[in-house]
C-alpha cells in the first residue's frame, strides 16, 4: 500500500510566526546591547586589554544561532558587528571604518560570526532533525502498539483517531468509505469538501485531508481539524510524517476490513450449516414416527376384519395428510432460510402422473382431464419444489370439488412463457377472498363443509412459484363454476422441446 | 437363492422402524437379520450373506454411502437405499455408487415389498424374449409387439415400443436415466436425457388412459424411471 497523496502547502508569512520572529529579534537585539554595554562599562572601568572584549560580540550570534533560525542570527551579525564597532573602535560611539586596522578588525568579526552562525545553525538544524526523527519513530511504534491486535474497523478507527490525535495535538476523524453514505457524516463533510481529496485549501478550509488506501480502493478520509487560530504547515513536524502514519491506518483498517469479512462468511456459514442441520433433524423428528405408524398401519390393514379395516384405513389416511403437511413445513423453513434446490428438466406430464399417484388414496369419482398443448416445453424447475406446487393445488380441488366432478389441468404455451390452468367443480372461491387465500397461515372459514387445512398449501405454492419469477393465482374459472387456479412461468425456466426424428414405422 | 426363505438384512437404526420392518417381512416369508449400525451391517453381510440388503442412509456410525461401497467391493447383492424425500442429492450419489433401488420415508409396506420383490427377481431371473409382461391392466406381448391397455390395444411407434419393452423386462424395479438412453438411443445418447422425457410423456399419453388410475410409469425425479401398477403393489 502506498502512503497517501500529501501535497499540502504552508502559507508563508502566517501570522503566528511574524510574531515569534519579531520577539526573536528583540531577544537578539538585547543581547547585542548587553555585550556592548558590558564592554562600554569594563573599558570605563579601567579593562586592561579592550582589544579582547571583540570576542564577546561573538556570543549574541552564536545564541541566536543556536536557537532561532538563519535569518535572526544574520541580523545579530549586522548588530553585533556595528556594536562592536561603536563600542570598541575608536573614536566612541561613531561608524569608525577609515583606517585599515578599523576595516581590518570589523571584517575578521565579520567572517568569524558569519561562520559560527552557519556552523551553529547547521548544527541545530541537525539536533532538530534527529529529535524529529526520533519523535515520529515513537510516534510510529506508539501507533502501531494501538493498532495491533485490534480487529474490529471501528476499534482501529478509534484508536488511530485518539493517536493522531495526541501526535497532533487536534482533533482527528476517520470517515470510511463505507459510511459516506451515511447522512450524518456526509452533511458533516460536504461543504468543505476538495475536488481532489487529499488537497489543502489555504484560506478556505483550515483542516488537513488526506486520503487513507489508493486512489481506486479507497478506505476512507482523515480530518484533522486545527484548533481556533491555528494554522497546520505541512512540511513542519509532525504533519510531514502524516502520511507514514495514515499509511500504517490504513494497512490496520484494511487488514480489519478483511478480518471482518471473513469473521461475517464464518458466521453465514455457520448459520447456513444450523439451519441445515435444524430442518433435517426436524424433517428426521417427524417422518421417523411417521415411518412407523404408516407402515405399522399398512400391516394392520390386512390382518383386521371389515369394521376394523374402515378404522385403521381413516387413520392411514390421516398420517399420510400430515405426512404432507410436514413435507409443507419443511419446505416452508428451507425456502424462507434461502436454500435453493437445483433444477433439472421436468416434463408436466411426468409431474402431474406422479402427483396423482401420491394423491391416488384420496381420489374418488372424480374424473381428471389432462390437456397438454403440443409443443409444450420442458420445465426447468426443482422436480420436488414443482411437484409440491401441484399437490397442493389438485389435493384443494379434490377436497373442495364434489365427489363425481371434473378436475380439469391444462398446460398452454403463451408468448411470455406457459400457463398451467387447474379447474375444478366446487363451490370456488369468492372473488373477495382470492388473494387472502395465499397467506400463510389462511384458513377457509368453516361453513357447511368442514373441510381440514393448514393453511401452508396455497402459501407455500406461491414462494416456490417466486423462486421461478412465477405466479400463481385464483382466476375467474373459464367454465364459469368452481375454482380455477392458474400457474404462470415466464419462458426464461422453459427449455424448448426438440421432437426426436425417428424412423418411419 | 440361499435356503427356502429369502435372507434381508435390515440395517436401520430407529427401533420401531426395525420392528415393524420385521414384522412385515416375516409375515410375507423373509427371514429378517435386523442390523443396528453400519458397522454392524457390514459386519453381518460378510458373515450372513444375505439376499438382500435394506439400508437406512441416516446411520448414527458410518454414512450409508460407506455402506454401499464396502458391500460393492464384494458383492452384487440388491441393495435398496431407504432415505427421505428431500434428499435428492444423497439419493443419486447412493445410485453412482452401487444401489439398485430405494423407498421414500414414510413408506407403505405395499411400496416396500414390491420393491423387494422386483430387486430380488431381477437378481435371479432374465426374461425371455417372448414373455408376456402384464403390469395391473397393462400387458406388453414382447415378442408380437403388441401392447393393450384393459384389452384395448395401443399403437406404439418403434422406439416407444423399444423403451417401454426395456421398462418391462425389468418390470418394477428403478431404471437410471442414464440405463434407459444407453438401452434405447444407445451410448451416444446416454448424456442426452430430454429425448428420453418426451418419450416417456408420449407413452403416457397413450398408456395412460384415465391418468388417476393408470399410472404405468413411475417417474423418481433426479434419477429415473420403473414400470409399475398404480398403488405400487400387484
Amino acid at each position: 500500500m502506498h502512503p497517501p497523496r500529501f501535497d499540502a502547502h504552508a502559507t508563508p508569512g502566517s501570522r503566528f510566526f511574524a510574531y515569534a520572529t519579531w520577539w526573536q529579534a528583540l531577544l537578539s537585539l538585547a543581547s547585542v546591547l548587553t555585550v556592548a554595554g558590558l564592554s562600554y562599562g569594563l573599558i570605563a572601568a579601567g579593562f586592561p586589554s579592550p582589544e579582547s572584549l571583540g570576542i564577546l560580540f561573538v556570543l549574541p550570534v552564536l545564541c541566536a544561532a543556536a536557537f532561532f533560525e538563519l535569518r535572526l542570527a544574520l541580523f545579530t551579525v549586522v548588530l553585533s558587528v556595528a556594536a562592536y564597532n561603536l563600542v570598541l573602535i575608536p573614536p566612541l560611539w561613531t561608524f569608525n571604518l577609515n583606517n585599515p586596522q578599523a576595516l581590518a578588525k570589523v571584517v575578521v568579526l565579520l567572517i568569524v560570526t558569519l561562520v559560527v552562525s552557519a556552523l551553529a545553525s547547521r548544527l541545530k538544524r541537525m539536533t532538530r532533525e534527529g529529535q524529529a526523527r526520533e519523535d515520529i519513530l515513537t510516534d510510529l511504534y506508539l501507533l502501531n502498539q494501538d493498532l495491533v491486535g485490534k480487529t474490529s474497523v471501528k476499534d482501529v478507527c478509534e484508536a488511530a483517531e485518539q493517536r493522531l490525535g495526541v501526535i497532533t495535538r487536534m482533533p482527528c476523524r476517520i470517515f470510511l468509505e463505507s459510511e459516506m453514505s451515511d447522512i450524518r457524516s456526509k452533511t458533516e463533510f460536504t461543504p468543505h469538501f476538495q475536488e481532489r481529496p487529499g488537497q489543502w485549501s489555504a484560506g478556505v478550509d483550515p483542516r488537513l485531508i488526506l486520503q487513507l488506501g489508493e486512489a481506486d480502493s479507497r478506505l476512507g478520509t482523515l480530518v484533522f481539524t486545527p484548533q481556533e487560530g491555528e494554522r497546520i504547515v505541512a512540511e513542519s513536524f509532525p504533519f510531514r510524517f502524516l502520511p507514514t502514519l495514515a499509511g500504517q491506518v490504513a494497512l490496520a483498517i484494511s487488514r480489519a476490513m478483511i478480518t471482518e469479512a471473513h469473521a461475517a462468511q464464518t458466521r453465514q456459514a455457520d448459520r447456513e450449516r444450523f439451519m441445515s442441520a435444524m430442518l433435517s433433524s426436524l424433517s428426521h423428528d417427524f417422518k421417523t414416527p411417521l415411518v412407523g405408524i404408516i407402515g405399522a398401519l399398512e400391516t394392520l390393514q390386512s390382518r383386521v376384519d371389515a369394521d376394523a379395516r374402515d378404522l385403521v384405513s381413516d387413520g392411514l389416511t390421516e398420517a399420510q395428510r400430515l405426512n404432507r403437511f410436514v413435507v409443507n413445513l419443511v419446505e416452508v423453513s428451507r425456502l424462507e432460510a434461502g436454500v435453493r434446490p437445483k433444477c433439472e428438466p421436468v416434463h408436466i406430464r411426468d409431474a402431474v402422473s406422479g402427483v396423482l399417484r401420491t394423491l391416488r388414496p384420496l381420489i374418488g369419482m372424480q374424473t381428471f382431464r389432462i390437456i397438454i398443448e403440443p409443443g409444450f416445453p420442458l420445465l426447468n424447475v426443482n422436480p420436488s419444489l414443482f411437484d409440491l406446487v401441484l399437490l397442493n393445488l389438485i389435493e384443494n380441488a379434490i377436497k373442495y370439488g364434489p365427489l363425481e366432478g371434473d378436475i380439469t389441468i391444462e398446460a398452454r404455451v403463451t408468448p411470455d412463457g406457459v400457463l398451467i390452468d387447474i379447474d375444478d367443480d366446487g363451490d370456488g372461491i369468492p372473488t373477495p377472498l382470492r388473494e387472502q387465500v395465499f397467506t400463510k397461515f389462511y384458513r377457509a372459514a368453516e361453513g357447511d363443509r368442514k373441510i381440514a387445512g393448514t393453511g401452508l398449501g396455497l402459501y407455500i405454492c406461491r414462494e416456490i412459484m417466486n423462486v421461478y419469477a412465477g405466479t400463481v393465482a385464483a382466476i375467474d374459472p373459464p367454465d364459469g363454476t368452481g375454482a380455477c387456479m392458474r400457474l404462470s412461468l415466464p419462458s426464461d425456466i422453459t427449455l424448448p422441446v426438440l421432437v426426436p426424428q425417428e424412423e418411419a414405422e | 437363492m440361499s435356503g427356502l426363505q429369502p435372507k434381508i438384512l435390515v440395517i436401520e437404526d430407529d427401533p420401531q422402524i426395525r420392528k415393524f420392518l420385521t414384522i412385515t417381512l416375516t409375515s410375507h416369508d423373509y427371514t429378517v437379520i435386523p442390523a443396528e449400525t453400519g458397522r454392524e451391517g457390514v459386519r453381518l453381510a460378510t458373515s450372513v450373506k444375505p439376499d438382500a440388503v435394506l439400508l437406512d442412509l441416516g446411520l448414527p456410525d458410518i454414512d450409508g454411502a460407506e455402506v454401499i461401497s464396502v458391500l460393492r467391493t464384494w458383492s452384487k447383492m440388491p441393495i435398496l437405499i431407504v432415505s427421505a424425500r428431500d434428499h435428492e442429492d444423497e439419493k443419486i450419489k447412493a445410485f453412482d455408487l452401487g444401489a439398485n433401488d430405494f423407498v421414500t420415508k414414510p413408506f407403505g409396506t405395499g411400496e416396500l415389498l414390491a420393491r423387494l420383490r422386483a430387486a430380488l427377481r431381477d437378481a435371479i431371473v432374465t426374461i425371455a424374449e417372448d414373455t408376456v409382461v402384464k403390469v395391473g391392466d397393462l400387458c406388453i406381448d414382447l415378442s408380437a409387439h403388441k401392447v393393450t391397455v384393459r384389452d384395448n390395444p395401443v399403437k406404439l411407434s418403434p422406439k416407444e415400443f423399444a423403451l417401454l419393452k426395456v421398462l418391462a423386462s425389468h418390470a418394477g424395479k428403478l431404471l437410471t436415466h442414464k440405463y434407459l438412453m444407453q438401452k434405447v438411443w444407445g451410448d451416444a445418447h446416454v448424456e442426452d436425457n430430454q429425448y428420453l422425457r418426451i418419450y416417456i410423456a408420449q407413452l403416457r399419453q397413450k398408456l395412460e388412459l384415465d391418468p388417476a388410475r393408470d399410472q404405468f410409469i413411475v417417474n423418481e425425479p433426479g434419477i429415473g424411471y420403473r414400470l409399475e401398477a398404480a398403488g405400487g403393489s400387484e
